[in-house]
């Protein structure tokens, strides 16, 4: 059966409450019992009964009988026909099944367990219909002088419908497990399709397919209802080795029909063994996986590298890491003099531009008229909520999806129909997608095989990228060996390697702990200043598309809600949701009175909305734009009172409450000012806003 | 995600013709030969073929076999995951891995020893047959013989669901007062309820159509202890080819009906789960 991944992930746990000695003992006694009488006792009778006569009287049961002789010849040759046969057509349907979905799908993976459900004679019978002497096709096979019913052939068709499920059944839950992500990021890196096939598919079912292969062979050399309707029984010519043993069976030749079933037994037997073997190992793969993913990250900080100094010491530091900081992951100063090789000389202008690019995935519609212009080498954050449509619109730019209306230009030229390969771009995956059955040296290279770079060269390159993202030590290692800092290091320079002309990274750091997640930020920003590959990333961290980003663009609901510097969009929000998204605010609720904003108890500006009397407002104040005061400053102060006092972190946050309307109000004071307010819970004081962004109600969060 | 992959992962329209097309040739058009066939037949000369006082013994048998062995292979399946899943036993790995053997063991290989062991001369006849017990050339050999092919069905699909039972949630039940029984009863029963009723399904729909062991054991007598594919063979030894489609094609009504109601099971019990 399916070598099932979930169920081998869990490892036996100890259960706080378990059954009593004298339960559990007599539970295991029971069911070993159950499966002796059922299997075991069965198994021990068929080599009983074949050797119980001496080895001379089984050997000559099985090798000087020209009948029995003659059927495991035969087995030998119907079987593996059959095999191949479904091998195809289980690596087609799981293909089919697998990665993709259309209609008919549901009945098409129920319709390959029919021959579970079918009785082998009815599988026979069928055949006998069409190809027998009185079938459908019966007198034309007669007339040109084939047979198939009664011969090879048949016994062929009928072993192959019986067995056709197996490899398919083995490989479509495997391949639906191990995801497509491998895939599709092999697509991004530009190899073709039988390229995939090889070189990450194959390589990733491999047991899966070994044990489906096993398994119906097994089936295929010990099928009986189905071939005992086609075969005809003639002796030395159509019986099987299953067919053998009934024959001789009803000729009370108890030695020969043991001998040949001790032989089936052996079969069976070495199937389970091969079984058991690779589920042992694909389990062994899997724990060692968790286990790494467990320790994982935070590891490329401190204690991994300060276990290991000469290595901390072989890499030389950049002039400007503070001496002592644990960082690995600065640039190095050889590095830096280096001019490494990255996009094909273009001139300024423009890297890439989408135009009123428009996705709909059903009636969601995931980008709306969305229109983005990114500059040749710049480095470009989208930012928003999830659901705001800017993986998507990343997807789109890589060619992994194609827009329901819309251009990408790529230096001008209209690229929305090509393939990612032929855009050249590179692609970091958010769970970085790295094939696991290579090695991290590989995994660079991929890019660089596919596309038949020449030997030496692939190996110059490779080692560059590694020293790049300074790895250059650990090509030899599988990626479950590595933390999850140095994978995303990896699936960095893996979509380097081919010199994309577009670096393309969906919320690149999103998997990481945060301590790992500000370093490599960091280490992200002063790499592009090294390469200045064009470059779009995606994340829903504001604080993360600030840090790195040239120019952020800020997403809602399938649209482009602003654009700018991180400078020009965190201090001049163009409207209420990029306000709201950028860090804590107040919201204060009021209405346009005389021209001013009034807001339970504040009032803002000289008649600045003339013509708006009356209408709704919402006031947006960030807690450090707010100033605590003993005493009221004017008409803009509100009285509140002191709740909460969190004095730990950089600054101080008061929380507090307005109690003549009835809602909270939060502050973020700088340390030395809260020492100097003394503040107390239960104190009454007045808050005085510095700054605030009126809106008119022309937007509704 | 859902269109996106056709665009990007080539080979669709390859790999999904090849099994359309491998599946029409091998499946669809010899099934589709045998209803038509059967279709050859007027009614009455339909009925006559697949409702005679002995198909209907046939039939009789085949589901009372296969109903009686896959119940009692429900309460041993889910003892063998049990033990499987809770317990740490010597040889357990072995203990394991022989719960696949009717899998794998030609079914003419397990006719074959079921026969001989009950038999009164037989490992095990020689302590039932004087007790009464007939486990050879009879009604209950069929039963026998159908156990023992419809096991690893029960055990393997109860095992994962079980061992994905959290142990919190046992846990939680004995925090809450519940004493072992009850918490087996209130809590475990019902989620493995789905897994049982489905492994319940394969093993029956299994036994519907074994062929290959119950020859072996059963002596083949009509009316007694004669199984619904030994008519189609017997038919077809007489080249009564028509009659032969006819009893086809109740057996293939009755395991298409068992099939849709095992994905309905399957998609119950994935509902269900956790």
């Amino acid at each position: 059966m399916a070598i099932d991944i979930t169920a081998a992930t869990t490892l036996t746990r100890r259960r706080a409450q378990e059954e009593s000695a004298f339960v559990r003992w007599t539970l295991i006694a029971l069911a070993t019992l159950v499966l002796g009488i059922l299997v075991v006792v069965p198994l021990i009778n068929v080599f009983y009964e074949a050797f119980a006569r001496g080895p001379r009287v089984y050997w000559n049961a099985l090798f000087n009988d020209p009948d029995t002789l003659s059927a495991i010849l035969l087995t030998l040759r119907v079987a593996p026909v059959a095999v191949v046969l479904n091998l195809i057509f289980g690596c087609a349907a799981a293909w089919a099944i697998a990665r993709f979905r259309f209609p008919g799908r549901t009945l098409l993976t129920a319709m390959i367990d029919l021959p579970f459900a079918v009785s082998p004679v009815v599988a026979g019978l069928i055949f006998v219909l069409i190809f027998g002497l009185q079938g459908f096709f019966g007198p034309w096979l007669r007339e040109h002088g084939i047979k198939i019913i009664f011969a090879t052939p048949g016994l062929i068709l009928a072993t192959a419908f019986v067995t056709f499920p197996f490899v398919a059944r083995e490989l479509i839950p495997l391949m639906e497990a191990i995801g497509a992500d491998e895939e599709i990021a092999a697509v991004s890196l530009g190899a073709r399709a039988w390229q995939i096939l090889r070189r990450i598919t194959l390589p990733n079912i491999k047991w899966g397919l070994l044990y489906g292969i096993i398994l119906c062979n097994a089936r295929a050399m010990g099928e009986f209802g189905a071939v005992y309707v086609v075969s005809g029984h003639i002796a030395g010519l159509t019986d099987t080795m299953p067919l053998r043993v009934e024959k001789l069976f009803q000729e009370y030749n108890t030695a020969g029909s043991f001998a040949l079933a001790s032989v089936l037994s052996s079969l069976a037997l070495i199937t389970l063994l091969v079984k058991t073997a690779l589920e042992w190992k694909t389990r062994n793969e899997l724990r060692s996986r968790v286990r790494e993913s467990a320790l994982d990250d935070g590891a490329i900080t401190g204690a991994r590298w300060t276990s290991r100094p000469q290595r901390l010491r072989a890499l030389p530091r950049a002039d400007d890491v503070a001496p002592g900081s644990p960082s690995d992951l600065a640039l190095c100063s050889d590095q830096r003099e280096r001019a490494i090789e990255m996009t094909p000389a273009a001139g300024p202008g423009l890297g890439i531009s989408v135009k009123n690019v428009t996705k709909r995935f059903g009636n969601f519609a995931a980008l709306n008229d969305v229109s983005l212009e990114v500059p040749h080498g710049e480095l470009l954050a989208l930012l928003g909520p999830s659901g705001s449509g800017k993986t998507t619109l990343l997807r789109i730019i890589a060619g992994l999806d194609t827009p329901d209306s819309g251009t990408i230009l790529y230096q001008d030229e209209d690229a929305t129909h090509r393939s990612p390969r032929d855009r050249n771009v590179g692609f970091v995956f958010q769970h970085y997608a790295l094939f696991r059955h290579m090695s991290v040296f590989e995994n660079v290279a991929f890019g660089l095989r596919v596309r038949k770079w020449k030997e030496p060269k692939i190996h110059e390159r490779v080692h560059e990228l590694l020293r790049l993202v300074q790895l250059d030590n650990l090509g030899k290692q599988a990626p479950s060996q590595l933390s999850g800092g140095q994978r995303q290091r990896v699936a960095l320079a893996r979509a380097l390697a081919a010199q994309p002309k577009v670096l393309l990274l969906d919320e690149p750091f999103g998997a990481l702990d945060a301590k790992v997640r500000q370093e490599l930020r960091q280490w992200l920003r002063k790499l592009h200043d090294e390469i200045h590959v064009t470059s779009v990333f995606v994340t829903h961290d504001q604080e993360e598309a600030f840090e790195v980003s040239d120019r952020v663009v800020v997403m809602n609901r399938g649209r482009i809600e602003q654009e700018g510097t991180p400078e020009e969009v965190f201090d001049h929000p163009a409207n209420a949701f990029v306000m709201d998204f950028l860090g804590n605010v107040n919201v204060f609720h009021g209405r346009v009175e005389a021209g001013r904003a009034v807001l339970g108890g504040i009032e803002v500006g000289s008649a600045d909305y003339p013509n708006d009397e009356g209408r709704q407002v919402t006031a947006y104040v960030r807690p450090h734009e707010l100033e605590i005061d003993r005493i009221p400053r004017g008409a803009s102060s509100l009285k509140v009172e002191v709740v909460r006092i969190n004095p730990a972190g950089a600054v101080v946050k008061v929380e507090l409450f307005a109690q003549d309307f009835g809602f909270p109000v939060n502050v973020e004071l700088v340390r030395e000012r809260y020492t100097e307010l003394r503040l107390q819970i239960g104190e009454k004081v007045f808050v005085f806003p510095k700054r605030v962004r009126v809106f008119v109600q022309d937007f509704q969060i | 995600m859902i269109d996106v992959n056709r665009r990007v992962l080539p080979g669709f329209r390859l790999s999904l013709g090849y099994t359309l097309f491998y599946l029409s040739l091998l499946v669809v058009i010899p099934l589709s030969a045998c209803f038509l066939k059967a279709a050859s037949l007027s009614v009455d000369q339909f009925l006559a073929a697949v409702w005679t006082p002995r198909a209907r013994a046939a039939y009789a048998l085949t589901f009372g076999a296969s109903f009686a062995a896959a119940a009692i292979n429900v309460v041993l399946g889910v003892l063998v995951a049990w033990v499987l899943v809770r317990y740490e036993f010597p040889f357990k790995r072995l203990f394991d891995a022989l719960v696949d053997l009717p899998f794998a063991l030609p079914t003419a290989v397990a006719g074959l020893v079921y026969s001989s062991l009950y038999v009164k001369s037989g490992w095990l006849g020689r302590y039932l047959v004087p007790l009464g017990i007939e486990g050879s050339y009879s009604r209950l050999a069929i039963v026998l013989v159908l156990i023992f092919i419809g096991l690893p069905f029960v055990v393997r699909t109860v095992q994962p669901i079980l061992d994905d039972i959290d142990a919190e949630i046992e846990e939680a039940a004995a925090c809450l007062g519940a004493t072992r029984g009850q918490t087996f009863v209130r809590v475990i029963a019902p989620s493995l309820l789905p897994a049982v009723v489905t492994g319940f399904a394969l093993a029956f729909a299994r036994g519907l159509g074994e062929y290959g062991s119950v020859v072996f054991v059963s002596g083949n007598m009509p009316m007694r202890t004669e199984i619904a594919p030994v008519l189609i063979v017997a038919a077809l030894e007489e080249f009564r080819y028509r009659e032969a489609a006819a009893i086809a094609v109740v057996l293939l009504l009755a395991s298409l009906t068992m099939l849709v109601l095992i994905n309905l099971l399957e998609r119950w019990s994935k509902g269900n789960g956790y």
